[in-house]
């Protein structure tokens, strides 16, 4: 019997091994051809090219493809070029990414984010013959883009790879677009207290202070619980440090959470947990909850989204309280005037790039659709859509969107009608655009919050950089292991579980044992090939 | 006479606390169903001030619901699925009828290394990948087949089914193959008769995965118009949810940020909870009276 | 033994055929694809393929067990485990019992009903319920005032978040669950009931000996295989209800694993670890069939 089951379980296996599939070959990438017919837009008919991107969430709430849009229907008109579009669902893109990367029938352009969610990074897709190198292409077929990035040579240096190869035509967040994200706090509130907008920790500590002598007993909040949010904290920022790697005054990479200026973040904002000015609950607090904090008047100040928090905590608040404003505070500084060097902005290059995969037969089609948007008449029609139609130029030169989109008939949201007209709302592959993002953002205190928001940060943060695959597993495997440490270390600070006066020494000699030093050592040697290019 | 009372109001009070328990359980587990109801007919603005128990709506509001009827998918995703379940939920009883019926009989060489082999399945998988790949190969990706078939047998069921056939008197079985039945007419005739609550749960389990599932869809099926409808709903709470929105987004006075989910979860949920209530007329004594000791 | 083959096959050639698709599925669509489990064994990239990408040995398995919290997250994911088999499972059977002794047609269709319905409710809005109970401001923490006690944040306290995990968790499961035994309830002959009644049995001494031993196998088979996913506490709930400051309670594998970021890009440690899980779930399973062959009549094989 025992035989018997054995043997029937090795058929099965040899069965098994027999089907791993071994038959696809990977492309080589073919060289680009001399000759070009081109003659200006639209271009001939031909062959679509075929895009996979994931669909904006305003555009899938009324159309089932991009290419159903006015939009595309009229950049088909523009450019001549047919898109046949590819969309995986909504929060399913990295699954859908392996599976065609298993698959092997690549389409022509993919936009994804080739910098972090490539395994081994863009070099390694070049290698693996799943994208062509672009420089070629951007010299015949791209005259736009070369141009862009000649006057930008900041952009250019951020989306090589560090031996110089192009690897995707990028989104690109333009000067005042990243800084989405900041310190926020009511304004009517900090009239009621006769107090001016805080910009220094002291100030903030003031501003909290009387806040809860006038009753609201913890007057600041937080989305603690989402990662991102916690790593964005501006009271730490304001120590001039970081929650991981960044490049510190010296232009080496650092590593935040073992350096003096994080742990006086850390003893500063114990204090202010001791004292109630941060609410109890902080590590577990929801987004929902948040919001019920943030809108009921139970807290004051919180750091959110322009968009999806302030944008909907405000006229959610007036639903009640018709005297209820956010405003958005500088990122905060300890000494007084001084111009915050740090704080938090998405970078001009975050990885978001569309590429030419080595299975686009039609190269030079598909780079000249990529290129259209980079000249100043595509880009127009990228954010605006068209001239007297959905958009109007005023007297000063700017830009507005018309009635058609701002007061639409059928229901739609604002966001909704851009998505229709334009593809301003969503990660496309061209560089973006201040005016559309104030345009947009149609409550003052959102158009304010760009500027207001702006800090040195760029210096700081930490830079596309590119380490081998091989270091990037050894990076990740430590670094798992030392986040969850020192995630869990500094909240217990924070709340006063662990005495930081006590255990700090250890906590960092932990950090030290579990190979941070391995991790920087990495962290600088990609950091300097970055520089380099 | 006593003794018969005494016992009486012994069971009486049990009976009484038993059933004061189930009352008590029972509004505990409908909390949750009320909250989301409640919620999704509330207006999101002024939900999103409100913390704690909710019992009735705050404000009222069907934007919710309108948000879900409108978008251009919605009664394609239900059509999808709804093909899906019928012929899915029949494909798989069958199957896994043959399969159970199998391994409950004696006496068969093959039985034990069979079985072994199914379970092992249950614990080593090749991934989501070697998977895809495979219903490449046999030309199922893009189809709804791709979402049938491959899944037409859970093993957890299968073993269900098993213990529920086993069940049955080997002697009825016995004294039908002695009468020249074959193994079809005692499965159909016999077996799947006499364990009509056993296929009621397995049916039950069949259908309320492939009514919640939306994963394999999101793998294999590359044309909108085939997307079931949870795959849908999961798109619309993600459109509409505060991270959904771009984080440059406007305003939006019409945000279903905070009621949108809730309305999603009623919109899948109630036709699913249609389903039960028809099974349960099968929660009845199968055994025939008397067939045992004949 | 070849003479014992060709009389099974004799005797038995029917039911051979009538199985006959159910192994072909499980051939086509299980044993085809199995060799992806050697992914764990290899550092795989979707793009090169299975063959082209090249063997690692195990690497990734090293990296797994030198982890730091190796030991821990084995814990959190065995306990948590073991605590919701402990009071889940009998919790399930004892709902099905008590709705079962319930006379009235009606409310025990009704409360059958009702008792499952949390388990349709999404882990989201259920772990956002659960949130909002133990803020400090929540329902529980009223309780607790009400009684004199401290009022605290209850999610950020390791101890006490497995309970919180736990009871959650049968809230939302105990209905579902209790639905295999209700129907098992029903296969139990009614004379059976009636043969203790006249032997002077009252209900406890019917529940033991008609009731109990009557769902026994099915008791016995779910057990089996609540086992068998001993070790495969999936992510989703973890994620919602935990933070750094729960970490050394909440935090496991499956989560970990997650957090090691971009979950769909680690493929080879992701499945060396998955491949952990279910040879620890396979031994786990195989002792608890062997010890079910000895005590009692059911297994699984």
């Amino acid at each position: 019997m025992r035989k018997t089951t054995l043997l029937v379980l090795m058929v099965l296996c040899v069965t098994s091994a027999l089907f791993a599939n071994g038959t696809k070959e990977t492309e080589v990438q073919q060289p680009v051809s001399t000759s070009s017919t081109f003659t200006g837009y639209p271009m001939e008919k031909d062959t679509p090219v075929s895009f996979w991107i994931k669909p904006g969430s305003s555009v899938t709430a009324n159309f089932s493809s991009m290419g159903d849009t006015p939009f595309y229907k009229e950049a088909l008109k523009r450019t001549g070029i047919d898109i046949d579009f590819q969309h995986p669902p909504i929060g399913q893109e990295n699954e859908q990414f392996s599976l065609i990367m298993a698959d092997g029938n690549y389409p022509d352009i993919m936009m994804y984010n080739w910098l972090s969610n490539y395994p081994g990074g863009p070099a390694k897709a070049i290698a693996d013959g799943v994208i062509m190198s672009l420089n070629d292409i951007f010299d015949k077929y791209c005259p736009n883009i070369k141009a862009y990035l000649a006057a930008h040579p900041d952009y250019d240096k951020a989306i090589k790879t560090d031996d110089g190869q192009y690897y995707c035509v990028p989104m690109i967040n333009t000067e005042g677009t990243g800084t989405f994200l900041g310190p926020m706090i009511r304004s009517d509130i900090l009239a009621h207290l006769g107090k001016e907008v805080p910009t220094t920790i002291d100030e903030w500590y003031d501003v909290l202070k009387a806040a809860q002598a006038s009753g609201i007993s913890h007057p600041l909040a937080s989305e603690f619980s989402q990662i991102d949010i916690r790593n964005w904290n501006p009271f730490m920022y304001a120590y001039k440090t970081d929650s991981s790697f960044f490049v510190a005054d010296d232009n080496t990479i650092h590593y935040g959470p073992i350096e003096e200026g994080y742990k006086e973040y850390l003893e500063n904002f114990a204090k202010w947990y001791r004292e109630g000015l941060v609410d109890p609950d902080l590590p577990s607090l929801t987004t929902d909850q948040v919001t019920e904090k943030m809108t009921s008047g139970k807290s004051i100040a919180a750091w959110a989204l322009v968009g999806g928090r302030m944008g909907s905590w405000i006229p959610a608040g007036q639903k009640t309280n018709p005297d209820y404003m956010l405003i958005a505070t500088p990122w905060p500084t300890l000494g007084k005037g001084e111009t915050p060097e740090y704080g938090w902005s998405a970078m001009p290059f975050s990885g978001n790039g569309a590429a030419i995969t080595t299975k686009c037969k039609n190269v030079e089609r598909a780079a000249r659709l990529l290129d259209y948007f980079w000249s100043n008449e595509g880009h127009d029609f990228a954010y605006f859509g068209t001239k007297d139609v959905t958009y109007t130029i005023d007297a000063d030169g700017n830009y507005h969107y018309t009635d058609l989109i701002t007061k639409n008939t059928k229901g739609w949201t604002l966001g909704q009608m851009i998505a229709a007209y334009t593809i301003a709302n969503y990660t496309t592959p061209t560089y973006a655009d201040i005016r559309y993002s104030k345009e947009y953002a149609s409550l003052p205190s959102q158009k304010e919050a760009y500027d207001i928001w702006r800090t040195n940060c760029l210096k700081h943060l930490l830079p596309p950089i590119t380490p081998s695959p091989d270091d990037s597993k050894t990076l990740a495997r430590i670094m798992n292991e030392i986040t969850t440490y020192q995630r869990e270390l500094s909240l217990k600070f924070i709340l006063g579980t662990e005495d930081i006066d006590k255990s700090w020494d250890t906590y960092v000699a932990n950090i030290k044992k579990m190979g941070i030093d391995q991790a920087l050592a990495i962290e600088n040697k990609a950091y300097d090939s970055y520089q380099n290019r | 006479m006593t003794k018969n009372m005494k016992e009486s109001t012994g069971e009486k009070i049990g009976n009484g606390v038993n059933i004061a328990l189930l009352i008590l359980v029972s509004l505990l587990c409908l909390y949750p169903l009320w909250y989301v109801f409640v919620a999704s007919i509330s207006e999101s603005n002024l939900l999103m001030q409100h913390s704690g128990i909710l019992l009735k709506p705050v404000g009222f509001s069907m934007s919710a619901y309108e948000k879900v009827k409108n978008n251009p998918m919605i009664s394609k995703g239900y059509m999808n699925t709804l093909f899906i379940l019928v012929v899915g939920t029949v494909l798989d009883i069958l199957l896994t009828s043959l399969g159970a019926y199998f391994l409950s009989r004696k006496n068969v060489y093959f039985k034990k290394p069979i079985m072994i082999l199914i379970v092992i399945t249950m614990f080593f998988q090749g991934g989501m990948i070697p998977f895809y790949l495979n219903l490449k190969s046999l030309h199922m990706t893009n189809t709804l087949w791709g979402l049938i078939i491959p899944f037409m047998i859970n093993t957890q069921n299968l073993i269900i089914l098993r213990s529920g056939f086993e069940a049955v008197p080997e002697s009825l079985i016995e004294s039908a193959r002695i009468d020249g039945a074959s193994h079809y007419t005692v499965l159909f005739k016999i077996v799947l008769p006499l364990s009509k609550a056993i296929i009621a749960v397995v049916t039950l389990y069949y259908s309320v995965s492939i009514w919640n599932s939306w994963f394999w869809a999101s793998a294999i099926l590359r044309d909108r118009s085939m997307y079931p409808l949870q795959l849908i709903l999961r798109e619309i709470l993600l459109e509409n949810s505060l991270n959904g929105m771009a984080a440059n987004a406007g305003t939006d006075s019409e945000s279903v940020a905070m009621t949108i989910k809730y309305a999603t979860v009623i919109v899948a949920t109630l036709p699913i909870l249609c389903v039960y209530p028809f099974l349960q007329r099968y929660f009845t004594n199968g055994i025939m009276i008397g067939a045992v000791k004949g | 033994m070849k003479q014992k083959i060709s009389q099974d096959w004799q005797r038995n050639k029917s039911l051979y055929l009538l199985v006959l698709p159910v192994v072909l599925f499980y051939v086509i669509f299980a044993y085809k694809p199995m060799y992806g489990a050697l992914i764990a064994f290899k550092d795989y990239s979707p793009a090169l393929g299975f063959s082209k990408s090249p063997w690692v040995g195990t690497e990734n398995f090293t990296r797994f067990f030198q982890s730091v919290y190796f030991w821990r997250l084995i814990k959190n994911t065995f306990l948590l485990s073991i605590y919701c088999l402990l009071w889940g499972f009998p919790a399930s059977i004892i709902l099905a019992l008590m709705i079962n002794n319930v006379k009235n047609k009606h409310l025990k269709k009704t409360v059958q009903t009702i008792s499952y319905l949390p388990h349709f409710i999404s882990l989201v809005v259920v772990c956002g319920m659960i949130a909002d109970f133990c803020v400090s401001t929540g329902l529980i923490n009223d309780v607790i005032a009400f009684f004199g006690g401290t009022r605290k944040p209850l999610l950020q306290d390791p101890a006490q978040y497995r309970k919180i995990y736990v009871i959650s968790q049968i809230w939302q499961q105990i209905g579902w669950e209790s639905i295999i035994y209700l129907a098992a309830l029903c296969n139990i002959d009614s004379q059976l009931y009636e043969a203790a009644r006249i032997d002077g049995a009252g209900k406890w001494k019917q529940l033991l000996h008609v009731t109990l031993p009557g769902i026994a196998p099915t008791i016995i088979i779910m057990l089996l295989l609540s086992i068998g996913r001993l070790m495969s506490l999936g992510y989703e709930k973890t994620i919602l209800l935990y933070n750094p400051a729960t970490y050394e309670t909440a935090d496991i594998i499956s989560s970990y694993v997650y957090r090691s970021g971009l979950i769909n890009q680690e493929w080879s440690y992701s499945t060396a670890v998955g491949l952990f899980n279910s040879v620890i779930n396979l031994g786990l399973l195989m002792l608890a069939n062997f010890l079910s062959r000895k005590f009692s009549d059911t297994s699984l094989w």
